[in-house]
Parts: structure tokens; sequence; C-alpha cells
């Protein structure tokens, strides 16, 4: 909310204060100021002059010579207007300065006559008023001074951000009191905000024989009173009124209009007029004000001329049949004030936010008046608002003067009058949660600051009665709340909570599920991103939804949980209409991204939740959540410079998951899925085991998947399941001893079967089992013109070494001639 | 006889000092072999000497011979010195044609980046886990008791809508914060609790500074006497351990539904720059960074703690912020396009 400094002035004693002082103040006892915007500086410049004489011009007919005193003595200023006379006072802009419209007043002739400055005209400065001649300022302003100062041109908008809960301080009135309580000043209260009766002229007709009121939904509309007034006439509103609505941001329409507007400024209360001819159904008698729910399918044509179809959740006001009025949200085209209005009703009323939220809401019809009834405002002002805004119609009518006439009295339909509920708080239980130690008298005098009656007082305990515009102080914690940012949060010391070394929490009895992640898991997780990223393999976080396109993309099986995702009800876009299953849609659109990019290395991994429909679930919202990790290599990799560029292939995807497996207990697994999984290329694909669990899958994304997610590159993969893969539990390195005898190294090269699995190589050395091999590598894989073309040459070395003693060469030789005897038997293969 | 010993003795000293100048002035190793040759050798000037030995009486001739052996090994010692002189200068002249441009690139290995969330988010685990705060995880998809009513959310709060709340087709919602693991942690445990809580949370939002997807991080503590003062302290460590020794902080009373008090909480701004104005606090020397508050008794009450016997405060703060204001980030969407150029930058 907009607020004017200089208004808000009118409402506290501020002498002394600057706005930026004020605004700091506000915005560390909770009513964020995020602006502090100085408005008419442009005004600056123009001062007030008197005219001391008038001279015609020697060389022009309509030109005049004026002798002006604006505050350094008089000069001379050549004019054209006619409208001014000798004693005028004028706004006069001194030669050098800039109007407000940024235009450059120079010193100069004019027609051979020197002039310092320029005498103003409305227009030119920008204000309402009469734009033929120079703008005539009353007799009574002192020359020199200002002009921005004479007429309030001036003035400071502070912005503020109201909490949801502080309705109360959409207001002037609001804002003053907890302004005047933060500085301890005195409040004001302009006109009729003083309190007092109606201005109803005596023997006016009372207010009841104009209009009835009739309250069919009391939970709706727990209040409804009116004002009447005769004979008014619709005009432009002042100047105070109308630059005071501008600078709050509000348009200035017409006196009515912006009276109303004022009002709700002043006391947050939103009200609303209707031409009381265009309300009555007959003539002769009283109008009637029958507020209700809409029936459905009613309608109703709004002043904004839609045609709106209601709702049974609306609440409207009727003339009794028709709606009239969408109840504090939008006035109806038919009982619109107009330049011919006479006769007028004042609504001032209290709806139940809740309805006016969804009214609101679903029309789209959010206005200054529906944002405050939202917030709730004070139930118990309605006759000192109604004073206030009669008040200001007959100040600004544009009538005659005593032409407009006010009926006797409000017609008030209030059927369940607002009751004081004593709030009760303790002194030291505020002290326990404030950390503070504040005395009963401190609190006591911060909650009347704010105009808190406390009805009872010992040092143990305060009973108040929170005012009718606090409807949010219920409780004892909403006074803690407002000791502890009256007295100032700064004012809170700062400690660190005693606790105990080594704390643990203790599961409930009957608790729910644990939320509690167990030390080892957050480290484990970690070590996992760390190896990765030294594997130059940078993390993504992708959102967990995608379209269902990207899913079915990946071609899962049909009854495939992983096929069948969660859907959103009110999805931003179509693109993120489903919770994802896997991790790689996601991935794959971040490889498809890059690589329109031109990126020639990619390299991404992702950590993230996958969801399925599961009622089973157990955390009552029909979905299970299961952490997966995944990944993707796609491009080239290397240096040109002292190394080797080459593509990603399926062992440089093989080789991390392997390092990244070994921190788990376990020897992995990588049995080939023979097209199994849909996704992989048929030949280019495993599923990954450790310790006998399947725990995910590597491989070369299908090529025709690929080309669904459009990408033409090989792209390679890793998809784990999380939750098993740190379910199973870290390998510990036990240490074995090693030889301080020498090693000897043979060559194997065996030809096998093309189709034979290396894996069925190592596994048959193994089942050799000397003591004396240290170990083997392999060397090669060959496959050509000096090998049968269903065959293939795996060439090894062995490492041969004892424990106990340097081997011969005989020894290593017989050990492994037996080897090689031995694996041409069990693969079988051949020597090369 | 005995002048006939002397100047034998005089001219080997002055053999030896010969000797060593012209040692001095070989350049070769093989110049060196001759002059060894030339003095040492079987025709060398010191046979000579040592062959007019028999000319000598024999009392006289062991005098000479030791004098001679002498000469030889000074002589042989000095060739040696220059002969590993020789060789050494041989050596540095070598060296000195061979040098390795050292502004060339090193051999480097691919390094991958911890994404920045990530990295945000592990800095603020450590820190609270020095504090002796256990990380707890809740689900994704939660249920309105979890993310509203519990939390103390009027049943017509706007944040229900689905204006702002992702919800899902079987009435399940995406949750708009990480506080529903406040609730499912007390579901689960006995007092005193103190977690924090990362996660992923959603709202209906997208664009430069909004995105549907973020992260959040939540921070709890509950016990019998825990106040404001404590919450402030707790920030106040926080904010030093990460933002430096001398950065404040300061509380300004807000509105959250399940904290009262409530306040946001601002930290010195560690961004200004030295004269000149900050784009980051606007000059005005503090940025916000999160919300907090003492937990509301309603709370308390659904999940069955008795807010007559514990008090505690919570937490909340955006990492996307936090991590932004971190490392210069102005567009949020850029933490989750993944596009490697911008990752790149982090794997450092």
């Amino acid at each position: 909310m907009k607020l004017s400094y200089n208004w808000l002035c009118e409402h506290v004693e501020l002498d002394g204060l600057t706005p930026r002082e004020v605004a700091d103040r506000l915005t560390l006892s909770g009513l964020e100021v995020e602006a502090v915007e100085p408005i008419g500086v442009e005004y600056h410049p123009i001062k007030v002059g008197q005219i001391l004489q008038i001279r015609s011009h020697p060389q022009a007919d309509k030109l005049v010579l004026c002798q002006v005193e604006f505050g350094s003595g008089p000069c001379q200023i050549v004019c054209g207007a006619s409208n001014i006379r000798e004693g005028d006072r004028v706004p006069v802009i001194p030669a050098g300065q800039r109007l407000p419209d940024g235009t450059k007043i120079s010193k100069g002739k004019i027609r051979g006559e020197i002039s310092h400055g320029m005498l103003c005209s409305a227009t030119e400065l920008a204000l309402p008023g009469d734009p033929s001649g120079i703008m005539i300022l009353s007799p009574a302003v002192p020359v020199g001074k200002p002009l921005a100062e004479v007429l309030h041109l001036t003035d400071t908008v502070l912005d503020l951000s109201v909490t949801p809960n502080r309705g109360d301080c959409l207001s002037m009135m609001g804002v003053a009191r907890e302004v005047a309580a933060l500085f301890g000043r005195p409040r004001r209260y302009p006109g009729m905000l003083a309190g007092g009766e109606l201005q109803a002229d005596k023997g006016q007709e009372p207010a009841e024989r104009h209009a009835r009121v009739e309250i069919e939904d009391v939970q709706g509309c727990p209040r409804y009173a009116a004002a009447i007034m005769l004979e008014v006439t619709v005009g432009p509103a002042p100047d105070w009124m109308a630059r005071r609505l501008t600078a709050v941001g509000l348009r200035p329409v017409n006196n009515l209009v912006d009276v109303t507007n004022y009002v709700m400024w002043e006391t947050g209360q939103p009200l609303h007029v209707f031409d009381l001819e265009r309300i009555r159904r007959h003539p002769a008698e009283p109008c009637h004000i029958l507020v209700r729910s809409a029936r459905s399918g009613e309608q109703m044509e709004s002043i904004d001329h839609l045609v709106r179809t209601l709702d049974p959740e609306d609440l409207v006001i009727t003339d009794g049949q028709h709606p009239i009025a969408l109840a504090g949200v939008m006035g109806g085209v038919e009982s619109e004030v107009s330049e011919s209005t006479r006769q007028i009703l004042i609504e001032c009323a209290h709806f139940q936010p809740s309805r006016i939220r969804r009214t609101a809401k679903r029309l789209g019809m959010n206005s200054e008046s529906s944002y405050r009834f939202e917030r709730t405002v004070d139930i118990e002002g309605a006759p000192r608002v109604l004073a206030r805004t009669v008040e200001l119609v007959l100040q600004t009518d544009a009538g005659p003067a005593g032409r407009a006439r006010v009926a006797r009295g409000i017609v008030d339909a209030y059927p369940r009058p607002w009751r004081a509920k004593p709030v009760a708080m303790r002194v030291d239980r505020a002290n326990a949660l404030l950390g503070a130690k504040y005395t009963a008298e401190e609190m006591r005098q911060v909650l009347e600051g704010i105009e808190i009656e406390v009805v009872e007082s010992s040092p143990q305990r305060l009973v108040t009665i929170p005012p009718s515009f606090r409807p949010d102080l219920e409780r004892e914690v909403d006074l803690v709340e407002e000791v502890g940012r009256l007295v100032g949060l700064d004012r809170i010391e700062a400690r660190l909570p005693a606790s105990e070394m080594g704390f643990e929490h203790t599961p409930r009895e009957g608790g729910t599920a644990q939320t509690v992640v167990p030390y080892r898991r957050i480290e484990q997780l970690e070590r996992i991103r760390d190896r990765l990223a030294a594997a130059g393999i940078s993390e993504a976080i992708n959102y967990s939804f995608v379209s269902p396109g990207a899913i079915a993309a990946l071609g899962y099986p049909q009854g495939d949980r992983h096929g069948q995702p969660v859907e959103l009800a009110n999805p931003l876009s179509e693109e993120w209409s489903v919770l994802r299953t896997s991790l790689l849609p996601g991935l794959l659109a971040n490889v498809r991204h890059n690589l329109a990019h031109r990126e020639p290395t990619i390299a991404l991994f992702e950590v993230g939740a996958v969801f399925f429909a599961d009622d089973s679930a157990g955390n009552g919202t029909g979905v299970r959540e299961e952490q997966r990790l995944a990944g993707v290599l796609c491009g080239r990799r290397g240096t040109a410079w002292l190394g080797e560029v080459r593509d990603h292939d399926i062992f440089d995807l093989k080789g991390v998951v392997s390092n990244l497996l070994s921190q788990f207990a376990g020897d992995p697994g990588f049995e080939n899925h023979g097209g199994a999984i849909g996704h992989l290329h048929p030949g280019v694909g495993a599923l990954v085991t450790l310790a006998g669990q399947t725990i995910g899958v590597i491989g070369q994304i299908h090529p025709l998947v690929a080309e669904r997610f459009d990408i033409a590159s090989p792209v390679y993969l890793f998809e784990l399941e999380l939750d098993r893969l740190v379910g199973l539990g870290e390998s510990t390195p036990q240490y074995q001893p090693f030889s301080r005898y020498p090693a000897a190294t043979r060559d194997l090269a065996l030809v096998v079967d093309h189709q034979l699995p290396y894996g069925e190589v190592e596994r048959a050395i193994r089942g050799f089992a000397n003591p004396l091999i240290e170990g083997f590598v392999l060397a090669s894989i060959y496959e050509g013109e000096q090998i049968p073309a269903d065959k293939k040459c795996v060439a090894l070395a062995v490492t041969y070494r004892s424990l106990t003693s340097s081997l011969t060469e005989e020894k290593i030789d017989g050990i492994h001639g037996r080897l090689a005897r031995f694996l041409c038997e069990r693969l079988p293969a051949t020597f090369r | 006889m005995n002048d006939s010993l002397d100047a034998r003795i005089e001219s080997l000293a002055t053999l030896a000092e010969e000797a060593r100048k012209e040692f001095a002035t070989a350049t070769h190793e093989e110049q060196l072999n001759q002059l060894k040759a030339r003095y040492l050798g079987k025709s060398g000037s010191l046979k000579t000497i040592m062959e007019s030995l028999k000319e000598l009486s024999p009392d006289q001739r062991p005098i000479l011979g030791k004098t001679v052996n002498q000469t030889k090994q000074e002589v042989l010692q000095a060739l040696e010195d220059r002969r590993v002189q020789i060789r050494e200068e041989k050596r540095r002249q070598e060296l000195a044609h061979r040098w390795i441009d050292l502004s060339l690139p090193g051999r480097q290995r691919d390094q991958g980046a911890i994404h920045p969330l990530r990295s945000v988010t592990r800095e603020l685990f450590s820190i609270f886990r020095s504090l002796g705060y256990d990380v707890a995880e809740g689900p994704c998809v939660e249920d309105d008791f979890h993310n509203f009513s519990a939390l103390n959310f009027p049943p017509d709060h706007p944040a229900r809508d689905m204006q702002d709340t992702l919800l899902l087709k079987n009435g399940a919602l995406l949750r708009t914060h990480t506080s529903p693991v406040q609730i499912r942690t007390m579901q689960a445990n006995r007092p005193p609790i103190r977690i924090i809580a990362p996660g992923m949370v959603y709202r209906c939002d997208a664009d430069v500074s909004h995105s549907p997807m973020f992260s959040q991080i939540e921070g709890l503590w509950v016990d019998e006497k825990v106040s404001l003062a404590d919450l402030k302290g707790t920030l106040t460590t926080f904010a030093r351990r990460y933002y430096g020794p001398d950065v404040p902080i300061r509380l300004r009373p807000s509105f959250f539904p399940f904290t009262e008090p409530s306040c946001e909480v601002d930290v010195g701004c560690v961004f200004c720059p030295r004269g000149g104005s900050c784009s980051v606090c606007h000059d005005t020397g503090w940025i916000e960074i999160l919300g907090a508050g003492m937990v509301d008794p309603n709370v308390f009450e659904a999940v069955g703690y008795d807010p007559e016997k514990v008090q505690g405060f919570a937490f909340g703060l955006g990492i996307e912020r936090v991590a932004m204001l971190k490392y210069g980030i102005n567009d949020i969407r850029l933490l989750f396009e993944n596009d490697v150029r911008f990752l790149r930058q982090f794997a450092k």
C-alpha cells in the first residue's frame, strides 16, 4: 500500500522526524517499507512572485514588461498573458531553471527587452486549473516562497508491504496508530474521524425513510450500514484530494468516487455509492437493500461493462430482486453514479473475507476494495466512517453551497454485534518465548500504545481486550508477538541454545516413518558426487516434472510402472505435466540442449527423486518416491595437447560406474541385457548387479529412442537405484600381505570363440586358482586378418610371484604352460 | 750430491706447478689424456726423474722416492679435478641448450562440477551439523495435512489455491515448502528435535526470478526452553560462519502461519562495493535471506506435542537466493537448464 507522508502527518504528529526515519522504524516493527520516494521535486525551482508593475512592450503589442519580485529584488520579465494585474501573486520560474516538463527557461531578450524568467500558467506547471492565462495565486501566499511549499506539491510516498494478518494497517489510521506507538507521538483525527454524529440537517427525514436493509446471508455479511444524501452535485474533486489520491496511485474520477477512495485510504473501510433513484423500485417507497448469496446462473453487468455470471459462492447486494453489486468486489452498471446523480446511498459494510477472496479470484476482479475485505475491516467502525464520508461529500459537492442534504441517521443492519473477547498473557510465558526479561508493566505500556485495552494487570499476568480492528489477536502468543515486535527484536539478546553433546533423536512410540537421515548416508551421497565430478562429470538438476511424451519416448513395456507417470492436475504446461519416473528424460533433454549449442563434450549426472503411483506407499499421498542416480556421456573427451581426443565410449562409462561401485560392499556384475531394457541399444547394455541384487543399468541409449529426443550422437548412460545402493553398506579395505620377492610376467594370447564374453576368460583364470598367480591384466582383444572370422584373440599379461621365495624361470614357465592348457580346455581356446 | 737431491726436488715442484697450469688450459678430456701421458706416462717427466734415482746415494733415494710419489699423487689429483671440471662444464653447455616452455598448458584431466545449489547446501550442512543438527528428509509429494493444515494454514488461505500450488490428479500436491518435514519429523520423534531439512519445493510460477521448482532448507529446534534469543544466536552464528566473522544479522517482524512471533532475517550486505552503490542491497546495507520464528502452538498441537511443555524455533531459507548472490547468477532458470557452459564454471 502506498502512503503519503503529508497525509500521514494529518493523522499523527511527526514534527522533527524524517520520512526515512519513520520508514526504518516501521520496517523494524513489522510493517516493511519497500520504497521511500519523494514526489514533486520538479517544482523546486518555481517561486511565488508578485507583479509590482506592468508596462507595455515598446516593440510588441501583445507583450508586456512586468517588474516582478520573487525573493531577490525586482527584475523584469516579459509576458504575453492578458489576465495579470499589478499586485497579483503568480508562479515564477527564474531564468536558467527547468519547468516540471523539463523545458529549460533561458535568460534572454524578447523583441529587444531582457527577461529574467517566466510567469507560469497552470498548464505549464502540469497543474489543474485555467489553461488560458497565468496562474493567479491567493494574495495570502508569501512572496519568494517555493510554490511547492505553499501549494503542498511535494510529498514523500512510502510503499508499504503489509503482511496478510495486518489488514488494520491498510489505512492511514492504522499506520498512524503504529507510528504513534513507536515514536510516542500523539495521534490526530481529521474531521469527523474524531467522533460525533452524522452531520444531518435538522428536519430531514430519517435515513430509514429512504432505504431498508435486509441481510439474508448473515454469515456472509455480518453488518450492512448506509447513509443517504440528497441533492448532491457530481463534479471534480478538489485539487488537494486529487493530488493525494494520485500520490498513492489512485486515479481521480469525480467527487463521489474520490471521497469513497479517500475515506478507504484513511480508515481501511471500502465504501460503495449507489445512485439511490436507480435502485428504488417504487419512487415513493424506500429502496430495499437485500444482501444474499447469488443464485446459480444469475447475471449482472459490472461497472467495467462485462456481464458476470454468478455463483452461489458469490455474495450480492440486490435491490430486493436483482443484483446491483457484487459485495465487496465491484458495483453494477445499473446502479452506478453518474454526472446526473442527485440522490445517493453510501454503503459501509462488513463481508466475510473468504467469500470475497473466492469471488474476486474466480472472476479475476481484484481491487483495492476486495484486497481490504479479504484481510478483514473494522466491523465497529461503520458509524464513524459514514460520518467522515458524508462530511467529505458535503465539502466536495459541486453544487451551490447548502443545496446538498443529508438524511437523518444511518440505516444499520448489524444482526450479530461484535463482542470483545478477553485474551490473557502470562508474563513468564512471554519472556520464555522471547528469551527476554520484560516486566508486566513494560508489556502493559507497549500493548496500550497500540490501543489494546489492558483490563487486568498483575506482575504475573495481563488480561487484555483486543480492539475490534485487531481480529488477529486471539491467543496469548499473538500478544507475545506484539510485545516482541514493539519493544523491538533488536533488543532480544543473541545466545546459543544449551544442548548436550552426542544428541540423537528418539523415535516416538507408534510414530510415523523416520525422516532423520543416517549420518552415513549423507557421507556416501557426497562421496558419490565427488567421485563423479572427479571423473569429469558435472551435476545436473532437472525439474521433477516432464512431458508425457518424454516418458513415452523411452518405450517402457506395457504394464511397466515407469511408463505410467503420476499426472499433475494443474500443470504449468504440457511439458511439465507428469512426474518423472526416471532421470533419463531430463538428462537426455540436457544432452539435446547442449548438442544444439555445439558443445563438444557432454558429461552429466543427477541425483534425484522419481515418482510412482502406489497406494501402499504408506505416506498418505498415494505416491512412492525413490531416489535415483543417473548419468550420461556424449561427444568427445580428452585434449589434443599431449593427449588424445576421441569420442566417449561405453567403456568410459563402465569405468566410471565400476569406480563408483567399488566403495560399496560386494563385487559388481555387468550382464548383457540382451534387449530386455527397451531404451538401451540391444547390443550395448547391461544390468548392473551388486551383492546379488540388480541395482540398475548401463549402456548406450537405443538409437531409435535417441532420435525421439532429437539426438543423433551416441549417448552412454547409467541409471542406478540409489536406495538399494546405499542400503548395501560400504566396502572396508582389508589389508593383504604382499611379497618381497620379484615378480615375473608372461603373456598369454588365447584365440576364443567370437561370442565368448571376456568375463568367462576372467572366471576361468580365477578357476585355475594357483596361489602363485598374483594377477593378470587384459592387454588387447584382436579380431582381424590373422584370426578366423568367428574368433577373437584375447591377449593377457599374467604376473607370477611367491610370498615366500624367488621363483625360477622353469617354475614360472611350468605354471604358465599349465594355465594355458587349462584355459584351452575350459573355454575352449587355442594358442596363438 | 746434496745439491743434486735438492735440485731434483726443486724440479719436481716445478714440474707439478707446470702440470697444474697445463691442466687448467686443457678444454677437452683428450687433451688431459695427452698431458697425463706426458707427465705420468712410461716416458713421462716423472718417470725420467724417477729413473735418475739410482744416481743418488742410497740414503737419499728414499727421500727422493717419497717426494716423487707425493708429486705423482698431486699431479694425478689435479688431473682428476680438472677432468671433473671439464665434464661438468660440458654437461652444463649441453643442458643450456635444452629448455621446456612452461607457459604451455599442463596435462589436465576433465573435471566435473558439483551443482552450485548442491555446493551451497553442503556448506550449510556443515555449519548446522557442527551445531548439532541432524539432516531430515521428507517426500516431495505431500498431502494437505502436512503441507498446510498442520502448519496452521487456515482452510481458505490463498496458498492453498490452484493458483499457487501444483496439485496431482489423485488429490495430493507437490509441497510448496520444506516445512512439512517439520511435521513429519515431530510425528516420528519425541522432543527434543534438532533438524535441518533440505529439499525441492514447487510453486505455480515461472519467470526470471521464479522457478516452478526450487530448493529450500528448513531448520527446526524444539526443546523445553528454546526461545527467540536462541534463534537469534543460532542465526548469528550461521551468518558469521557463512558470510564472515563480523557480519551482523537483523530480525524484522513478519508473518508466517506456522510461526509466532515470526520474522524475516537480514544479514549485513557483504556485496557492497567500496564507495559505489550496491545493486544487491540497494544501499540498505542489508540483504534478506531467510524467514524464521517461534513454532506456533497450533503446530505443536497438530503433531500431538503439548505447547505448554515444549517450545522451539524454525527457520527456512531459499538455496537459490543464497547461491545466486554468492555466484552472481542473475537468472534462476540457469540453475535448471544444465547448460555445460554454465556448470563448467563451477568445476573449481
